[in-house]
């Protein structure tokens, strides 16, 4: 029999349902993203998230099964991500799929938000080898990851302070390039040489071996720039976009080799918003190749690197087999870690 | 006609089923649980207890706001998908007429206060014309300082019944200011209860108010986001 589940996302600012097919056939994908609405505040405001949330979710329901060709009858679950994420806008999919799924008589499952990302590579047709280290790099989060087998998934590292994708942003931001700041500075960077601004590569000793951080980055590219208008010369945006950009993907490749070399792992997954970074994708395939040729290398399509429904509905696939159900008291948990699924 | 009424503005929950203008049942909780935890399993209570069912309903009616985002949002996103899955018609109630409602004393004014942080209170001011259905809505709704309501309320020369959230922090400051034309109403008086949310639905319907869709169920929210607020100050 056909698995299929509908899947509901609203942990940040895309509105996003989708319908899978035995967790890995998309039958609609359906993203209403409100970058435009955040992008005057230079980054996503919680409030005005979840009002839109609020708005968008049900209508792109209708919309997601009429895509589809289904009837809700036809469903089998229902999935949606409940962490982790903004509270606010977690809680209008947390709450919408209750009550669905109430009203449908369908059981709901939980999805952690980090670990659909991981899943979103089994909607690429490409079968995914276990063991398994996967890179999830985004707006919210820059974390190294380890699954031993099929739903064991534990954390080998994550960042300290400001998520990859947030850099990006923050250095767009200060920079004037707008928001949201990786394509902006994707694009500026290709016309730059990423060697032209000397810049740090923090380095966390053997206890932080496979955590991030970005803040000492951050800092140098702004006291740089700091600098050199102080000076009355003129900022080259093109090479210091190069530059920040070339340090983010060095620190983001070392750290994910570093992984795979000590966790000799079957395959490595990318995910997440930065993993759509074409410098980032070419790097990291190139690295691989020299230091560990064997390791079988997953990206999803751009689309599917940033938040979808359809990456829950695939992880919800496995955890419908084992039988996952939640309860009707279930929450939405901001913080809620990777090793768990509810 | 059986209405199912749902309120999650503040920091009680409330579930009533209401056949007619009968309450067949009502739970409301004031537990420190979110209501996200508190609102589906009340539910759930409300039709295992009673033998109803979800496909017995003709409607549902949830209190639309104000009160805090959060907690209007999670009552508003059960209704609209409540009534989406059932494909029955909802209704969305101003958490101020529900508060009035349950403050009706005979020939008065009434004014709801929630508390709305920033030293304002969510307020209307309302007044029964002889019977309690017959409410008048003279002011509001609106999001305001303690210092316009007051000066609001001194064009009026009547006593005034305050309930809900914002008697908290305020009652204080009305009472010494209106003097014997304050008059208060406890807890039990001052929370908004799910039955009367579902019997303002029911009235709608005697009056021939068509009840909508839950693509057109909005939340009231008085205010806009801080960051909106702060972009508008600049
Ligand atoms: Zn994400």
């Amino acid at each position: 029999m056909k698995t299929l589940i509908m899947g509901l996302e609203t942990s940040c600012d895309e509105t996003a349902v989708a319908v899978v097919e035995d967790g890995c056939r998309i039958l609609s994908n359906l993203v209403s993203s409100q970058t435009d609405l955040h992008s005057r505040y230079g980054g996503v405001v919680p409030e005005i998230a979840s009002r839109k949330h609020l708005e968008m979710i049900n209508p792109l329901i209708d919309e997601a099964l009429k895509e589809a060709g289904l009837h809700y009858q036809q469903l089998s679950a229902f999935a949606v991500s409940h962490g982790p994420g903004l509270v606010g806008a977690l809680l209008v999919g947390v709450s919408t799929a209750k009550a669905l799924s109430y009203a449908w008589e369908i059981p709901l499952i939980p999805v952690n938000h980090l670990r659909g990302h991981l899943y979103a590579n089994y909607l690429t047709g490409a079968t995914v080898k276990h063991p398994y280290v996967g890179l999830i790099a985004s707006g919210g989060h820059t974390d190294l990851l380890y699954s031993s087998e099929e739903g064991e998934i534990t954390l080998l590292g994550e960042t300290r302070d400001d998520a990859a994708g947030e850099a990006f942003d923050k250095i767009a931001r200060s920079l004037g390039l707008g928001y949201p700041g990786g394509p902006a500075i994707d694009s500026l960077a290709r016309e730059g040489d990423p060697a032209a601004v000397e810049l740090p590569r923090a380095s966390l000793g053997e206890e932080g071996r496979f955590d991030f951080s970005f803040s000492g980055l951050k800092t140098a590219v702004l006291n740089y720039k700091n600098r050199v208008e102080q000076k009355g010369e003129e900022v080259n945006l093109e090479n210091l976009a190069a530059s920040f950009q070339q340090a983010v993907v060095d620190m983001l490749v070392d750290k994910t080799i570093d992984a795979v070399l000590h966790k000799k792992p079957a395959s490595l997954l990318l995910s997440g918003g930065v993993a759509a970074n074409s410098l980032l994708r070419q790097q990291m395939e190139e690295r691989l190749s020299r230091k560990a040729p064997g390791v079988f290398l997953l990206c999803p399509p751009v689309h599917l690197c940033t938040d979808n429904a359809a990456m829950l509905a695939a992880a919800a696939h496995f955890q419908y087999r084992e039988g996952a159900k939640a309860p009707l008291d279930l929450n939405a948990i901001p913080d809620l870690a990777v090793s768990r699924t509810s | 006609m059986i209405i199912l009424g749902l309120d999650t503005t503040s920091k009680t929950c409330s579930v009533a089923l209401l056949e007619g203008d009968n309450v067949i049942a009502e739970y409301t909780q004031n537990l420190p649980r979110t209501h996200s935890e508190k609102l589906m399993p009340l539910i759930d209570t409300v039709f295992r207890d009673t033998g109803y069912g979800p496909k017995d309903l003709d409607a549902v009616a949830v209190s639309r706001g104000p009160g805090s985002f959060t907690g209007l949002r999670i009552g508003v996103s059960t209704a609209r998908a409540l009534t989406q899955g059932l494909g029955l018609p909802a209704a969305g109630i101003c958490t101020l007429e529900v508060l009035a409602r349950g403050a009706f004393v005979g020939n008065n004014l009434v004014c709801p206060v929630l508390d709305a942080r920033k030293s304002q209170v969510y307020t209307a001011l309302y007044r029964f014309n002889k019977s309690f259905s017959n409410l008048e809505i003279l002011q509001g709704p609106f999001a305001v300082s303690i210092e316009s309501l007051l000066e609001l309320l001194s064009r009026y020369h009547e006593p005034v019944v305050f309930n809900g959230d914002g008697v908290i922090p305020y009652g204080e400051i009305f009472k010494k200011r209106l003097k014997e034309r304050y008059l208060h109403l406890p807890h039990p008086l001052s929370y908004p209860r799910a039955s009367l949310v579902a019997w303002c639905a029911l009235k709608r319907v005697e009056e021939g108010i068509p009840l909508t869709s839950y693509l057109e169920l909005k939340p009231l929210y008085l205010r806009v986001s801080e960051a909106e607020r702060a972009q508008q100050r600049e």
